[in-house]
């Protein structure tokens, strides 16, 4: 799809797995490693900074509580992927909100192409960047205007389906979440003028 | 994870070890100038429970803190409502110092636009207080009532509380991009910096707020309830 390497972190307790993964992983010229960590919020910090497309990170380092790690970090650093590393028994369930799995017993082959086919299912939608695209502009002022995604749907011919997940990359990218923020944002960017606004 | 402050330690080193615990103290009505008192001495004059002070102190510097069923049982639950009060009037205050700095950079803003950012943190603030009366008219009287053995039978409950207590964060996050991203106004100088600052550490500090909430309030409660 893109020429763009795919950018990784890496979170693991393990020093010689981080060094071990980054070798193989930057052995394949698809991939990019940005970051690795032995700290959870370090691991945060990161992926919030250098924007990593793919997240592997060692189940045992979630808590417990936050079993929603994966989501949030999908939601919140639009990174497309989050895979498991695993060398010790991991909780099946836990294992199952991951994209992939990465065994440590697994040939560097069986990795690359792991994440990879991975990497190839999820949504092309960050080939556009941090930019707000014409569309999601459009989808944006309905957004300002106060219209539900029903109606936001009606005008512009498409499904609620695609309006949600237009507001998705929007809040993404702009990383506001509240309608009336949005507003805001635009206002400030004269997407939209003050009058139009109830 | 295990107790990280003791009791047995001085005030004065536990406030040099992380200077946010200043924002307890009041809180807690401890003052400063305590000299080489340890933590026990301090909360023993003040009237306070060294297990409550010591537990909070906790959750603010150690993001990993939760305490244990054991120490759960040893906090009075009339104390720790008395401290979530007096961090509502605490908060309250902070609102109303951001609100004014929002005022004063509104007031450079120019076009149609300079009052959409206040009236975006009025409704903030106005969710925030919305919260914290049904906290102080509904949750804590409750707490009070079960507390002291009676009540509890009027169908409340702490799963209520549990299944209600929202999360308030959202706008003050993306208040914060909008001013770190998005907001351009020559000659603001270090009001947008210091405004920041103030937003910043009030999040920080809400959250060590719902922290105590969810994971000492809420416990705590539900034991009494069995």
């Amino acid at each position: 799809m893109s020429s763009r390497k795919t950018k990784v972190l890496i979170a693991d307790y393990s020093a010689v797995i981080c060094a071990g993964l980054r070798e193989v992983l930057q052995a394949s010229a698809q991939f990019e490693v940005v970051g690795q960590t032995d700290d959870l919020q370090q691991a945060d910090i990161l992926s919030s900074t250098r924007h990593p497309d793919l997240v592997l990170v060692n189940p045992q380092m979630l808590d417990s509580r936050k079993r929603s790690f994966v989501d949030r970090l999908v939601s919140d650093t639009g990174c497309s992927a989050v895979a498991a590393i695993v060398y010790q028994f991991v909780d099946p369930d836990v294992l199952k909100s991951f994209h992939a799995v990465v065994n440590i017993t697994d040939s560097e082959e069986q990795i690359v192409r792991k994440l990879q086919q991975r990497m190839q299912q999820s949504s092309p939608d960050h080939a556009d960047g941090n930019e707000l695209t014409v569309r999601e502009k459009d989808i944006l002022v309905s957004i300002a205007r106060g219209m539900t995604n029903k109606e936001i749907a009606d005008t512009h011919s498409i499904s609620v389906h695609t309006v949600i997940s237009h507001r998705k990359n929007i809040v993404r990218k702009t990383g506001i979440r509240s309608v009336s923020g949005l507003t805001i944002y635009a206002v400030l960017n004269n997407l939209i003028d003050m009058k139009e606004i109830d | 994870m295990n107790n990280n402050y003791y009791p047995d330690m001085m005030l004065a080193d536990i406030i040099q070890a992380d200077y946010h615990l200043l924002l307890v103290l009041p809180r807690f009505g401890l003052d400063l100038g305590v000299g080489n008192m340890t933590v026990e001495q301090c909360c023993a004059a003040a009237g306070v429970s060294t297990d409550l002070f010591l537990t909070v102190c906790n959750v603010y510097s150690f993001s990993r803190f939760c305490p244990t069923r054991d120490m759960l049982d040893r906090l009075p639950p009339l104390q720790l409502v008395a401290y979530l009060k007096r961090s509502h009037g605490y908060y309250a205050e902070r609102l109303d110092a951001i609100m004014e700095q929002l005022n004063c950079l509104s007031a450079k803003l120019q076009g149609s636009y300079c009052d959409l950012l206040s009236s975006f943190f009025a409704d903030y603030r106005r969710e925030v207080i919305r919260h914290f009366d049904y906290e102080e008219n509904v949750v804590f009287p409750y707490v009070s009532a079960i507390a002291t053995g009676q009540g509890g039978d009027d169908g409340y409950s702490m799963k209520k509380y549990e299944d209600n207590h929202g999360n308030i964060d959202d706008k003050l996050s993306d208040l914060i991009n909008i001013v770190i991203k998005y907001l351009h106004i020559n000659d603001a100088g270090n009001v947008k910096i210091n405004l920041l600052f103030d937003i910043f550490r009030f999040e920080d500090d809400l959250s060590k707020h719902t922290h105590i909430e969810n994971k000492i309030l809420v416990p705590l409660v539900r034991s009494l309830e069995r």
